[in-house]
């Protein structure tokens, strides 16, 4: 029995692997913001030729480019506007940030591409739930299941892990001490910070 | 002395997960409830608005008048940098799990305005998990180095783990193929984002 519990301990820690690294090292990142892990400032410019949407309003308009233009990414609330250079609107996802201008007259769009970079990706996968309108794939948008099966993993290795140790009869009272201690302070610092 | 690195790792690994257990389980169970927050009640807040008249030395600037003003109304919370805005006012801005403070200092600095937001059980659990940086009370610099240490603990278990399943398992294909697949995805979403 403990050979198997500690077979499937591994395996399910492999398998979470990857999400042990990515936690680790973007909640360091949360906490210090490391300056070489900022956005970079990658950005360029180019124009496209498209049959612009009948405008309805700003949200119907905007989601309906983005769609042409085979994008994937929320449209931000913020610096949308329509006046005379055209209709603006910004496109975001954790990879990058599109600053679309539709220009009505000659049914083109300029687009203001800015590419992050890796680190932003990698810490913004900490909290990503895959749901991204527009072209989005099936990769990415599996990742909210991906985490979650991850999370119910890291419980059956912490129950897992646990029974391993309960097994080892020579460090379990030394263990079981630092294991209540360990907890015990962790609450009370919970606990001190909620009150 | 000649070191058993097999013994050490396995000790690292249990005794790292052993001392940041309460923390990596407050992690887990409040960042499950962040990735589907639509399973759980709406986030709803109530807000009480007071203005007081303060006292502020004229030589203190906008980080030691934050410092001042915590002291001053007695807030236990995690202190962020003050925001300036235009018409000459300074916004203080003071958070904990389910409170979120903001002080508006008016323009005559004798004056703020102050607003207490009080949210539900669900966003005062979750407070727990988006609570980041150094900054406020002392109960909140323990918390953070606390979290720190949980988040150095995330990393040795991964790498102190893969190296006892290298160790213990004579027969690896299983692990290899689990490990390239998860590896292999997370590769793959991370190129995708930074490609599309």
């Amino acid at each position: 029995m403990k050979r198997k519990i500690v077979k499937w301990h591994l395996y399910a820690g492999l398998l979470f692997f990857p999400c042990f690294i990515i936690f680790g090292v973007s909640s360091l990142h949360f906490n210090h913001h490391f300056g070489f892990m900022k956005k970079s400032d990658d950005t360029r410019s180019f124009q496209k030729q498209i049959v612009l949407p009948h405008y309805v309003d700003n949200k119907q308009f905007s989601e309906e480019v983005r769609d042409s233009l085979q994008l994937m990414g929320t449209i931000s609330p913020w610096g949308m506007a329509n006046d005379s250079g055209g209709f603006r609107f910004v496109v975001v996802h954790p990879g990058c940030e599109y600053g679309i201008t539709a220009h009505f007259d000659n049914n083109t769009v300029t687009i203001r591409e800015n590419r992050k970079g890796f680190w932003p990706v990698f810490n913004a996968l900490h909290a990503f739930n895959g749901k991204l309108p527009g072209n989005n794939s099936l990769l990415v948008s599996g990742w909210s299941y991906y985490q979650s099966f991850s999370a119910l993993v890291m419980l059956f290795s912490i129950i897992s892990g646990i029974y391993i140790f309960l097994k080892r009869k020579n460090e379990r009272t030394a263990g079981l001490y630092i294991l209540f201690s360990a907890v015990s302070i962790s609450f009370f610092i919970m606990l001190s910070v909620w009150l | 002395m000649k070191i058993n690195t097999y013994s050490l790792v396995r000790k690292v690994h249990l005794y790292a997960a052993f001392c940041m257990l309460g923390f990596l389980f407050m992690y887990f169970a409040t960042g499950f409830i962040l990735l589907h927050e639509e399973w759980f009640p709406d986030v709803k807040s109530q807000t009480t608005v007071e203005q007081h008249a303060v006292t502020i030395p004229a030589s203190m600037d906008a980080k030691m008048i934050s410092v001042f003003l915590q002291k001053q109304f007695n807030i236990n919370a995690l202190r962020y940098n003050p925001v300036s805005n235009d018409d000459g006012s300074i916004t203080f801005n003071y958070e904990k799990p389910g409170r979120f403070y903001t002080i508006k200092l008016l323009p005559d600095r004798m004056h703020v305005e102050m607003n207490d937001s009080d949210f539900t059980s669900t966003r005062t659990i979750t407070g727990f998990h988006t609570l980041h940086g150094y900054g406020g009370s002392r109960p909140f610099l323990i918390y953070m180095f606390w979290m720190d240490l949980a988040s150095i603990a995330t990393l040795l278990f991964g790498l102190s783990g893969l190296y006892l399943w290298y160790r213990l398992m004579r027969n690896k294909l299983w692990g290899i193929l689990i490990l390239m697949l998860s590896a292999g995805y997370t590769i793959a979403v991370i190129v995708i984002l930074m490609k599309g």
